[in-house]
């Protein structure tokens, strides 16, 4: 960044925190610096919130590409290809450049509701998680249920994959089961400490864990692998939420809103092209300028690391409904190590249907993603892609028949036929669509990583953020912000430590959260525990059987 | 700025509250006093009964006071027509059900509405099946729940005629899929099975024992620490309530299950359940074919004895026995 040569005396506005770009990590420091009281002027160069980790309509998403190809491109994407269908209208999508779950069990999801910050969203649930095994999308057991009724999996699987769920629960309480397999390929662990065979060892990898590659290490697997399976028990029936109208940039903006009734300025629009570390003077594009007294937090950050992660943005004329459980709108598809003709690293789909609020019913986005650069990455997505589209057509298609033999299919006790989905992919894959997909638009980018919080030098009040990480769930997002909040404040320990005011119970947010949120939060052992007391009159009243 | 930082309770506070819980004390022991005067002077008045709900409201585990609002309703049941009897009971009911809300283990409550159904003119059974499979859906487990949802099937089958045995079989296969640590769900199912199998003649007996014996294989292998499925598998090896098999064919059963087990012991070495049923089907086949017992038995004891302290008696009294 150019430095600024204006002096203090010449400032239109000060500032105690000046923070550059309104992505989630920032947007989540805004709002506890204001909580605390601190003076934040949070700007964005875009004239949206949530910067990398927006959601954009068709227009912001041409002048988006336009941006990222151009010589002067700041943003950790780059090499944009975008195609359009004509006649859509621009406003009725939300196209995600980061698309991010939120697991139930997780820091970000604690903090969302102990900020209220939970109150300006509505959230989804998701829980179908799918594996592409041999040329079909089996669904990951992912409960004790789901593993007792399997019709697939041979009894000393259920027992083994049971040992190893109950295990993983607990697994840092357990050291002397893992530490000698720490730093070692967790596919190595699962096989050799819990006899696991390929197949179960391919859906806790890529499905459960939504770990890149089965080369991930133990320690950092075994983590991943647990969050998921103790998000199950937070809601039950689904580990994992977004947000409607795209994740990222809805509770960027749901921060910001909390910072800004904490009192925190907000300016959309606005460059940054300057700053005097000497004088702490911040030059903007239209030439004001701001005294900031104490740090500048940019997302504009330099230190870029040599992975790539590549992204494919599909829009289709089909619901996909066939993929989504009853009552969601959305799934996960993964494609694990070497099942695409020889990717190194697993490609990830996030199927967005229009319950999402990102596209027009009848239609569906497909968010692919793979930890791999260029040419070799969108070579992958491309394969993924004609597989997503044969399955998609296979099974929404109307007149589709097939001859099922009596050996594929197996009763259930009370009597019911099941046909063993295995099986089933067999004789479908001869199957040829007499019709084909219809694109409505295609996007294909990169995005580079950043190590966060990049140690500043010492003295310098300009301090830079992380891009959006790579994985498909959102990470360290707490973490982050709380390296930040030190890095200013000098302490994480007043970091949203407000007492927000009560407004009336929401209903967005159910009980179980809350209990968490009063037994993580609660640090008044005397405190009564606030049941919901029950109106009985009412609940008898309105009874309905 | 709107927002305030986190007060501690203060001792000063904490001395509030265990002032105003001693008034509450005192409140209720008054009350009770009141209810059980009114009782001894035999009051079975409205009044008497608005005391009973006021008592029965913060304490339904003190059966004497549903005894005595039994009394009471009795009592003024006796001049009363068919109707408002039925509104009576009807009100009585929907006090019922806030109760088990608050209250779903409560003995006297369940108690209490079995009371009412009797005492209705025309119960509906249709409608205490709903709310009976609406408790079971809050809490799968509650056995009240279960024992109660007994009684109303048998109800609806007198007033109706037809045998609810099918759909409430079902209704248990639902049930367990969810979560077969149910031990009241797979209790209700051997009481339905006989009954099953009586009804329906065309199922093949020993085929359904052989699906029942796989869906129990299935949990087994899934969770053996599970108390409840491996009852039901006990139930079902050595039941004459399903099908009459001969010596022959209990002596082959016995013989599978035993080597399904010992596959499972071979994986779970310190499985209690594993142990003691390998132990007690061991046992059985031996008093089957007249043979001596296996010494492997005696291992299995020894073992147990190890990892289950606290049964150590039992399991020495076991190897006496043999």
């Amino acid at each position: 960044m150019a430095t600024s040569t204006a002096s203090a005396t010449d400032c239109n506005e000060t500032c105690d925190v000046l923070i550059y770009g309104t992505g989630l990590v920032e947007s989540v420091v805004a709002a506890a610096l204001a909580w605390q009281g601190t003076n934040v002027l949070h700007i964005d160069s875009n004239p949206y919130y949530g910067g990398a980790w927006a959601a954009l309509n068709l227009d912001e998403l041409k002048a988006w590409t336009d941006r990222v190809n151009s010589a002067s491109n700041n943003t950790p994407f780059l090499d944009a290809y975008l195609y359009i269908s004509r006649n859509l209208d621009p406003r009725k999508y939300a196209i995600d450049l980061s698309p991010h779950i939120l697991f139930t069990r997780s820091d970000l999801l604690s903090l969302l509701i102990k900020s209220r910050v939970s109150r300006y969203l509505e959230f989804k649930p998701l829980g179908s998680f799918h594996t592409f095994e041999q040329d079909s999308f089996e669904k990951v057991p992912g409960t004790k249920e789901d593993i007792f009724t399997s019709q697939t999996l041979t009894l000393l699987t259920k027992r083994s994959l049971m040992r190893f769920m109950k295990f993983v629960i607990d697994w840092e309480q357990n050291t002397t089961v893992w530490q000698e397999y720490k730093d070692e390929p967790i596919s190595k662990f699962l096989e050799e400490k819990f006899g696991l065979d390929v197949p179960q060892i391919v859906e806790l990898v890529h499905s459960i864990g939504l770990l890149p590659t089965p080369k991930t290490s133990t320690e950092v697997a075994l983590a991943k692998i647990k969050r998921y399976l103790t998000s199950m028990q937070v809601y039950g029936n689904f580990p994992a939420m977004y947000s409607m109208y795209g994740t990222g940039g809805e509770l960027a903006q749901g921060f910001c809103r909390s910072a800004a009734v904490a009192g925190a300025v907000y300016r959309l629009g606005s460059k940054l092209v300057g700053f005097d570390e000497t004088t702490g003077v911040a030059e903007l594009e239209s030439g004001e300028k701001i005294k900031v007294a104490e740090k500048i937090i940019s997302s504009e950050t330099v230190a870029t690391q040599d992975e790539e992660v590549t992204r494919m943005v599909a829009v289709v004329e089909k619901d996909c409904k066939e993929w989504f459980a009853e009552g969601e709108s959305a799934a996960i598809v993964v494609f694990p190590v070497d099942t695409l003709d020889g990717n190194q690293a697993a490609v990830q789909v996030l199927v967005m249907g229009s319950g999402s609020g990102q596209c027009p019913s009848g239609q569906a986005i497909w968010y692919l993603s793979i930890q791999e650069s260029g040419e070799l990455g969108r070579k992958f997505l491309y394969v993924a892609l004609e597989k997503l589209e044969e399955a998609i057509l296979r099974e929404s298609t109307q007149d589709f028949e097939f001859a099922v033999n009596e050996e594929e299919i197996a009763y259930l006790p009370n009597g019911l036929p099941v046909i063993s989905s295995v099986r089933l992919g067999e004789s479908l894959r001869n199957f040829t669509p007499k019709e084909s997909l219809k694109y409505l638009l295609k996007l294909t980018y990169s995005q580079k990583s950043t190590v966060s919080p990049i140690e500043p030098p010492a003295d310098s009040k300009l301090i830079y953020s992380a891009a959006p990480c790579f994985s498909l769930a959102f990470e360290d997002i707490v973490d982050q912000a709380k390296g930040l909040y030190e890095l200013v404040t000098g302490t994480t320990d007043d970091f949203f430590d407000v007492d927000f005011e009560d407004e009336d119970d929401d209903a967005t947010v159910s009980a179980a959260a809350q209990d968490t949120e009063a037994r993580e939060f609660s640090d008044d052992k005397d405190e009564d525990v606030g049941g919901h007391q029950y109106d009985f009159e009412e609940v008898a009243g309105e009874m309905t059987i | 700025m709107h927002s305030v930082k986190r007060e501690r309770t203060s001792a000063k506070a904490r001395e509030e509250r265990r002032r105003r819980e001693a008034g509450k004390i005192v409140e209720y022991k008054a009350l009770v006093d009141k209810v059980l005067t009114s009782r001894k002077n035999q009051n079975y008045t409205p009044d008497a009964l608005s005391l009973t709900t006021t008592l029965l409201k913060q304490n339904p585990e003190y059966y004497t006071i549903w005894n005595y609002r039994r009394e009471i309703l009795t009592s003024i049941f006796q001049e009363q027509p068919a109707e408002t009897i039925q509104s009576n009971i009807d009100n009585e009911l929907q006090f019922l059900f806030a109760r088990l809300m608050e209250f779903p283990k409560c003995y006297w409550i369940w108690n209490h509405r079995q009371w009412c159904l009797e005492t209705s003119p025309s119960p509906s059974w249709k409608f205490e099946l709903g709310l009976v499979t609406k408790m079971l859906e809050r809490d799968a487990r509650n056995f009240h729940g279960w024992h109660y949802r007994r009684y109303v099937v048998k109800g609806m089958e007198q007033a109706t005629g037809k045998s609810l045995v099918r759909p409430e079989f079902d209704y248990t296969t639902t049930k367990i899929n969810a979560n077969f640590s149910n031990f009241s769900a797979w209790h209700n199912r051997t009481k339905l099975i006989p009954r099953l199998l009586n009804d329906e003649p065309e199922i093949d007996a020993r085929k359904f024992l052989e699906s029942e014996i796989n869906l129990i294989t299935q949990a087994i292998y899934t969770d053996p620490d599970d108390q409840s499925v491996w009852l039901y598998h006990r139930w079902l090896i050595t039941s004459d309530d399903i099908v009459k098999l001969s010596s022959e064919e209990r002596k082959d059963l016995l013989t599978k299950e035993i080597k399904s087990i010992q596959e499972l012991l071979d994986v779970e070495p310190d499985s209690k359940w594993c142990l003691q049923s390998l132990a007690f089907y061991r046992c059985l086949l031996t008093r089957l074919t007249g043979e001596a017992v296996e010494p492997s038995v005696l291992g299995y004891l020894d073992k147990l004895q190890d990892i289950d302290p606290m049964h150590k008696k039992r399991y020495e009294d076991w190897k006496l026995q043999l």
